[in-house]
């Protein structure tokens, strides 16, 4: 009897844990969402006075090194370099380092841009890999290939910084569409500043099922298939929400490496990206909020939700559960090696907001998620969960949830409208309200996957496959 | 009401009830939305329609000017105004219908009703204390807070109306701009700066550089990329205003003002300007750059002051920047050897060659690529100073410009002329220095047997074995004998140095 009441006592406990956890993760997150309704609109009501040509013409906006790490990316490389060359920049360099391919994605570029092999000095002021040859072609000097052994995406974006030229650079990542004026915008959070901004994130969205002519996308629509529509729904509350809100509260602490502009020599100096976690980027922010915060400078970090990077999302279970496995491992292993910034309040917001909510709510509470995901309904058919607490699951774990994903839908309506057909809206509506039903548990399952590789020491990347989106010709159908 | 399970299970029941509702309202908004956007859109559309034959019209000189206004100003719907003002203003980038704009900008009202939004505020107080800090910050999201409640634009409208005004460009909307420099929110006080740089109003200048210090001692949220790109806007004949702070106490004040006048000059020579001399600017500017501020404490202002002595294009300029290539600072060093790329300077490289053996490799590339941009003369003096140096980050440095440059395929051309010897002791140097990617390529795709046959003798000094496999190929499948027999006997000696090489290691 004695042990039963035991198990009861802790089954309730756990239960608590659950419910106080989606408190406080659905109370954060609505938090989050008021402040970037009012974030969002106010920044899409400014861009009418941005004076995105002013900053094209003036003299002092900074030139900008494109940095594109290539590991067997043959297929798609050339469209990716392509789209890069016609963005609307004023200063630009694109350096694409091919991290020892093995498949034609070196000769698909020598071919494709008449690249001559050259002999160009290397000053590894980061340490990396040897570098095996360097590529150009006079005729279009703002591109530079370079090929180096391989030695993973932190090592190849590193030896990219050593040939960086420019005061920014800006990662992007090979599957990837920039549209023609992100680095503009993307760049304006710079020229505002009164102090140093080192880091600055555009936003994020998935690439498949739109229509890409000659780099560019000329037609924004969902995919047919619902994985990819419910990963749509995933990136618009990621992005709109959650990082526009942390940026509101000055607690940026992840950009996506896909797209994101740094300060190059603070970068170099604090020693460039490290390969000690599967999350380069991640990490990377997290060194520089300690790196700057010793040194005492005075910095800025920010994400701005206009300037936008398209990129490919996986469309199979197996890729979507690598990648989201590699999320989840490096975020583990980001906070546990920059632990010092937990509650510190040194770091400000970031030490006492940000990072104890990615410990607890994002990496932790996936695995308390998951468990009330598993026992409070299973302990309701059994008969111990009451159905009070059961309800209350309901309420918090399932449909608070889908308010939060309608609540992302209505944002991205009332401000950016990216897709113009009617049946999109309401696609992408009806899948905010079902991305809990399923979707969400998937997901955690992978989240859950990873802190167990975490606990176990792992450090695999896990590759995720890119088929490329299919090229059509038609011609561009006009988007408002 | 106690607090009981029973009583959990039915508020979370409510709530479940309560969030499906307003998850159905955010549906019921999401569409209303797009309804109101797609009917908004098509009216403003409608009016676009009706309005740019007129504006067309009257651009191309087809309709009168007063019927035109007159037309114009009829149309007094909302979506009518909006969409004529936007017909108006996108015309106003065009250098061509920019005056029309303007006048239409003035005559239907609308620069009226921007100067007065613009000044409905109470401008800020300055206290001379350093920005940032608690009061300022909680001042912004109080006026975040007031902007999103409807029919209270604030702050958006401010900064809306300023920057039209800019884009319009009229002068009577300066004195409002320089008003809106004291306002209380940092949008429009950056949005001012910005069309005052537009509309580059002499008068102005005083509050910009005054905005500047501000700026510079931190007592302004304003950065200082947005005011220098507004000063740098101003005219060459505006420089006469910027002399007081080329003398300021501050030295940050002096480096930036000498920043903006350096700006100022590369544009205009951008613009068409053959050189910019003496009679351009006002005696006190000219005499500050060529008597002080070229030997100013702090290194930046030498170092911006190198780049516009060197538009003056006078013998004593000459003088000033031959010692300013001595200078103790490297980055002096490197904005006066890329000041000097003017034909003008090219009896100063002698003097520059002194530079390719610089410590600080910028400094050396800037040099090589100054050299080059002297034509044939810098190019034949940059290859004299490869031969004869000894210092191999100087080698380097050049060779990586050479090829950079696109120069390697006409010194392989060379080879083929009256006087290869150069070319070949150029590329020797290359060889040596296993610089051969060029040289190997040429070698397998020259169309002159002459040529290939040189280089197959040049790359016998090689020691590398991508250099072996090449000549190996070349051995194997050149379509001339000699060419065929040269490269084999030159991959025979490659090969036994590496084998020595390999030995010797062992």
């Amino acid at each position: 009897m004695e042990s039963h009441a035991f198990y009861y006592h802790l089954l309730n406990l756990f239960n608590s844990i659950v419910v106080l956890y989606f408190v406080f993760g659905n109370g954060t997150y609505t938090l989050l969402m008021t402040m970037s309704f009012v974030q969002v609109w106010l920044h899409n009501r400014r861009l009418q006075y941005a004076g995105l040509n002013e900053v094209r013409d003036s003299a002092v906006t900074p030139p900008i090194t494109l940095i594109l790490p290539a590991y067997n990316e043959a297929k798609i490389i050339v469209d990716t370099v392509h789209s890069l060359m016609q963005l609307d920049y004023p200063s630009k360099e694109i350096l694409v380092v091919d991290d020892g391919s093995t498949d034609n994605t070196l000769p698909a570029l020598i071919q494709a841009f008449g690249l001559q092999r050259m002999d160009f000095i290397y000053r590894a002021r980061i340490q990396t890999k040897p570098v095996l040859a360097f590529y150009f072609n006079p005729k279009i000097p703002e591109l530079t290939v370079l090929s180096k052994v391989n030695g993973g995406k932190p090592d190849a974006l590193n030896a990219g910084i050593n040939l960086a030229r420019s005061p920014y650079f800006c990662t992007v990542d090979s599957d990837c569409i920039i549209e023609r004026d992100a680095l503009l915008r993307l760049i304006q959070p710079v020229l505002r500043s009164k102090v140093n901004v080192v880091a600055c994130g555009g936003i994020v969205r998935i690439l498949n099922g739109c229509k890409v002519e000659q780099g560019r996308v000329t037609k924004v629509s969902l995919p047919d298939n619902p994985l990819i529509r419910f990963q749509i729904v995933e990136y618009l509350r990621g992005f709109l929400f959650g990082r526009t809100g942390w940026d509101l509260m000055r607690g940026t602490f992840i950009v996506s490496g896909a797209f994101c502009i740094f300060h190059r020599e603070t970068v170099s100096e604090m020693g460039g990206f490290s390969n000690d976690t599967v999350t380069e980027d991640i990490d990377l922010i997290a060194c520089l909020h300690r790196y700057l915060r010793e040194k005492k400078w005075i910095y800025r970090m920010c994400f701005i939700s206009d300037p936008v990077c398209w990129t490919e999302a996986p469309s199979d279970l197996i890729n979507l559960g690598r990648q989201r496995r590699r999320w989840q491992l490096g975020l583990g292993q980001t906070l546990a090696k920059h632990h010092e910034i937990m509650f510190n309040p040194r770091f400000g917001v970031v030490g006492m907001i940000t990072f104890p909510f990615y410990v607890f709510m994002e990496f932790l509470g996936a695995v308390v998620e998951f468990g009330g995901y598993l026992i409070i309904p299973l302990g309701f058919l059994l008969g111990v969960t009451p159905l009070a607490l059961f309800t209350l699951f309901i309420f918090l774990g399932v449909v608070y949830g889908s308010f939060l994903s309608a609540g992302s839908v209505l944002l991205e309506e009332i401000t950016y409208r990216r897709y113009p057909s009617l049946k999109n809206l309401l696609q992408l509506l009806g899948y905010a309200c079902l991305e809990n039903l399923g979707y969400r548990q998937l997901v955690l399952f992978y989240r859950v996957q990873a802190v167990i590789l975490f606990l176990l020491g792992s450090k695999r990347w896990e590759a995720v496959k890119h088929y490329g989106i299919e090229k059509k010709q038609q011609p561009a159908m006009a988007t408002r | 009401m106690p607090f009981l399970l029973e009583n959990i299970t039915v508020v979370a029941a409510w709530l479940v009830v309560a969030v499906l509702i307003a998850i159905a309202l955010i549906v019921a908004a999401a569409l209303l939305r797009r309804r109101m956007r797609a009917r908004y859109f098509m009216r403003l559309d409608a009016e676009r329609a009706k309005a740019q034959p007129v504006l067309q019209g009257l651009f191309q000189n087809k309709v009168p000017y007063e019927k035109a206004v007159a037309d114009l100003r009829n149309r007094g719907d909302s979506y009518r105004q909006l969409a004529i003002q936007e017909l108006i203003l996108t015309a106003t980038a065009d250098a061509a219908t920019m005056a029309v704009a303007r006048r239409l900008c003035e005559d239907l009202g609308y620069v009226e009703r921007w100067i007065t939004t613009l000044g409905k505020v109470k401008p800020r107080q300055r206290n001379g204390k350093p920005s940032g800090g608690f009061a300022p910050r909680l001042q912004l999201w109080w006026d975040m807070a007031l902007a999103v409640l409807p029919g209270h634009y604030g702050f958006l409208a401010r900064a809306l109306a300023a920057e039209n005004l800019g884009r319009v460009r009229v002068e009577r909307a300066v004195p409002s701009l320089l008003a809106a420099l004291d306002d209380p929110h940092v949008d429009v006080r950056n949005v001012a700066i910005r069309s005052l740089g537009q509309i580059r109003e002499v008068k102005s200048l005083p509050s910009l550089l005054r905005v500047l210090e501000e700026v510079i001692k931190a007592q302004q949220e304003v950065s200082l990329r947005t005011i220098k790109s507004a000063l740098v806007q101003f005219p060459l004949s505006a420089v006469g205003q910027f002399e007081s702070s080329l003398h300021h106490a501050h030295q940050r004040i002096r480096f930036f003002v000498t920043d903006v006048v350096r700006e100022i000059v590369e544009r205009e020579i951008q613009g068409g300007y053959d050189f910019v001399a003496q009679r351009d600017f006002p005696p006190g500017v000219y005499k500050a750059f060529v008597e002080q501020l070229w030997k100013d404490g702090f290194a930046d202002v030498r170092a911006r002051a190198a780049a516009v002595l060197s538009y003056f294009l006078e013998m004593r300029t000459s003088q000033i920047l031959s010692d300013l290539m001595e200078d103790p600072q490297w980055f002096v060093r490197l904005h006066t050897v890329r000041a000097l790329g003017k034909p003008f300077y090219q009896p100063v490289l002698p003097r520059m060659v002194r530079c390719l053996q610089d410590p600080h490799w910028m400094v050396r590339e800037a040099t090589v690529r100054t050299m080059e941009s002297f034509g044939a003369a810098g190019v034949s003096q940059l290859l004299d100073s490869l031969l004869a140096t000894e210092d191999n980050y100087a080698r380097e440095q050049i060779m990586e410009e050479l090829q950079r440059g696109g120069l390697i395929p006409s010194i392989i051309e060379q080879l083929d002329g009256p006087a290869p010897e150069k070319a070949i002791e150029v590329l020797q140097l290359f060889v040596s220095l296993r610089k051969t990617s060029l040289i190997q390529n040429a070698l397998e795709s020259h169309r002159a047997p002459t040529v290939r046959l040189t280089l197959a003798g040049i790359l016998a000094a090689a020691i590398d074995q991508e250099v072996l496999e090449t000549l190996q190929g070349v051995a194997k499948n050149d379509p001339a004998p000699m060419v065929r027999e040269t490269a084999a006997d030159s991959a025979q000696r490659v090969a036994a140095r590496l084998r020595k090489l390999r030995e010797a290691r062992a």
